[in-house]
């Protein structure tokens, strides 16, 4: 029960950024820069359902984490671009 | 429970999410589009919320611990049909489909499929993980070809086509 009461939030906000994600590839051009965005929705989703099934691994917290890095770098290399759409 | 049951489980979790936000997109979009930028749609509305079916009544099998019975011969039977109503779905929408995601699906899981059978010869442990890895990347394979499928169809790209 407290899992569903904490994995919730998580869960919602993947569920809204891959949805914004998705509608926004549909309307702007470069898919590069919405994508991080969509692959972070799928990370939090991932962690979510890890964390519902009582999978508190560190080794896949730790490779989680690493694709949170991986993302920022992403967008903070991209960050100029930004403004273009 | 075992760890490889859980990334299964977790795996369909995920799956299933990004399944219903693309029917939720397919049905956005047949609604909102006129009639000529509707080929194809209806198709893969179809074919995604029978994928999705397909997810849930997967996952259920896995979670229960089914391996045999008429519950495999159903799911079999419903991917059939899944795979023949994109083949024959795409072939009719040829030229506005991504070609590279097209081939990209069977070469991706058939690669798959013989990486895993030589790696069985020397580790058996890593076949069901490999097993995760081609079904999740399959559906994000599809998830994108239907994406490019809607931006390439979309009344602004083949407005601007028709312009030269």
């Amino acid at each position: 029960m407290i899992n569903v009461l904490f994995l919730t939030p998580p869960l919602i906000v993947a569920v809204f950024l891959l949805w914004l994600s998705t509608n926004l590839m549909l309307t702007k051009r470069k898919i590069v820069l919405i994508l991080p965005f969509f692959v972070s929705g799928v990370l939090l989703c991932l962690n979510t359902g890890l964390g519902f099934y009582d999978f508190f691994d560190q080794k896949i917290w730790f490779i989680v984490e690493f694709g949170w890095a991986i993302l920022f770098l992403w967008i903070f290399l991209n960050l100029k671009h930004y403004g273009d759409n | 429970m075992e760890i490889i049951k859980i990334l299964a489980l977790t795996n369909y979790f995920v799956q299933y999410i990004l399944l219903v936000i693309l029917v939720g997109v397919l049905v956005g979009e047949y609604f909102r589009r006129k009639d000529k930028f509707k080929k194809g749609l209806f198709l893969y509305l179809i074919l995604t919320v029978s994928i999705t079916i397909f997810v849930v009544l997967d996952n259920y099998r896995v979670f229960v611990g089914i391996e045999r019975g008429i519950i495999m011969n159903i799911l079999m039977l419903m991917n059939t049909g899944q795979l023949l109503l994109f083949i024959v779905n795409s072939i009719r929408v040829w030229s506005f489909i991504n070609k590279k995601l097209f081939f990209g699906i069977p070469i991706f899981v058939i690669g798959i499929i013989l990486f895993e059978s030589g790696l069985n010869l020397f580790f058996g442990d890593y076949f069901d993980f490999l097993n995760i890895i081609s079904v999740f990347g399959a559906t994000i394979l599809y998830y994108f070809f239907i994406v490019s499928f809607l931006i390439d169809t979309s009344p602004k790209k083949i407005d601007n086509k028709g312009n030269g």
